[in-house]
């Protein structure tokens, strides 16, 4: 990076026209990049980071924000076993706070850990009611997001509760709900009855 | 209200955010149907996150019915 910024400075006195366009690519380029700097150098070219409207306008704001995430993440999860946060760990908990969010990530990517670190966020503690709800499509993948979700949640912060058709044994009330697509809708119009 | 029941009950109005886990998956039959079911029950207001390892045009057309003004993160090639 560092070595891009000189060629820039170098090249600036040719032409006012160039030098502007060079402003402009030597402005994104660190940005984008640096979103995607803690995946593998050899993947490194494979990945691109599609953004929206919503980022691009202050990309550089959102940036220095993710990277103070990051610095949370640290503290916060690196005692289960995360060292640094993948590319989708930092931009979907981000952009989740406030905007509905389609995340396209290999398996393997954290996607799991994304969206738990978004939920973190979003639960008051102090409420007691559901407040968030995971859906998934078999059993064994709401049972394997449980494990991942109580791993995090050692300290039982959040009351956290898995709903398929075999949990009969169940708590009343839970923050975070995961469950089968049919388990939800059943569950939901059952409180809605109420 | 919710005491009496045995089992848990989804409390639907205060839910502040909902994610959709193999996205792609929930959002073809035979899931679809049920997705849907839900999803019309979900306040508006609620954050919705879908997470996919992969997703095809069809799909993504349809989550973005679903979705309001959604955010798109592509990690990797499609």
């Amino acid at each position: 990076m560092g070595a891009q910024q000189e060629t820039t400075t170098t090249q600036l006195p040719q032409s006012s026209a160039f030098h502007v366009l060079r402003r402009g690519v030597s402005f994104t380029r660190p940005a984008t990049s640096s979103s995607c700097t803690r995946s593998n150098k050899t993947t490194e070219k494979a990945v691109t980071t599609e953004t929206t409207p919503f980022l691009k306008h202050q990309l550089p704001e959102v940036q220095a924000k993710a990277e103070a995430e990051a610095e949370g993440f640290t503290t916060k999860y690196t005692l289960h076993g995360y060292k640094t946060p993948t590319p989708i760990q930092k931009l979907a908990p981000q952009s989740l706070k406030t905007t509905d969010t389609i995340a396209i990530a290999p398996t393997g990517s954290g996607k799991t850990l994304a969206y738990i670190m978004a939920i973190m966020q979003h639960i008051k503690t102090e409420e007691k009611y559901t407040q968030a709800v995971i859906v998934a499509p078999v059993r064994e993948l709401v049972a394997q997001i449980y494990r991942e979700c109580s791993r995090i949640n050692s300290n039982n912060e959040i009351e956290i509760q898995m709903a398929t058709k075999k949990e009969k044994k169940n708590k009343k009330i839970a923050q975070l709900i995961i469950a089968t697509p049919a388990r939800a809708a059943k569950l939901e119009k059952e409180a809605l009855k109420e | 209200m919710i005491f009496r029941e045995p089992q848990i009950l989804i409390q639907v109005y205060s839910l502040k955010i909902l994610i959709l886990d193999e996205a792609d998956q929930l959002l073809k039959s035979p899931h679809l149907e049920t997705t849907d079911e839900f999803l019309q029950l979900i306040p508006k207001q609620a954050i919705k996150g879908l997470f996919s390892a992969t997703m095809d045009s069809h799909t993504e057309e349809l989550a973005r019915q679903i979705l309001h003004d959604p955010v798109q993160h592509v990690i990797g090639l499609k």
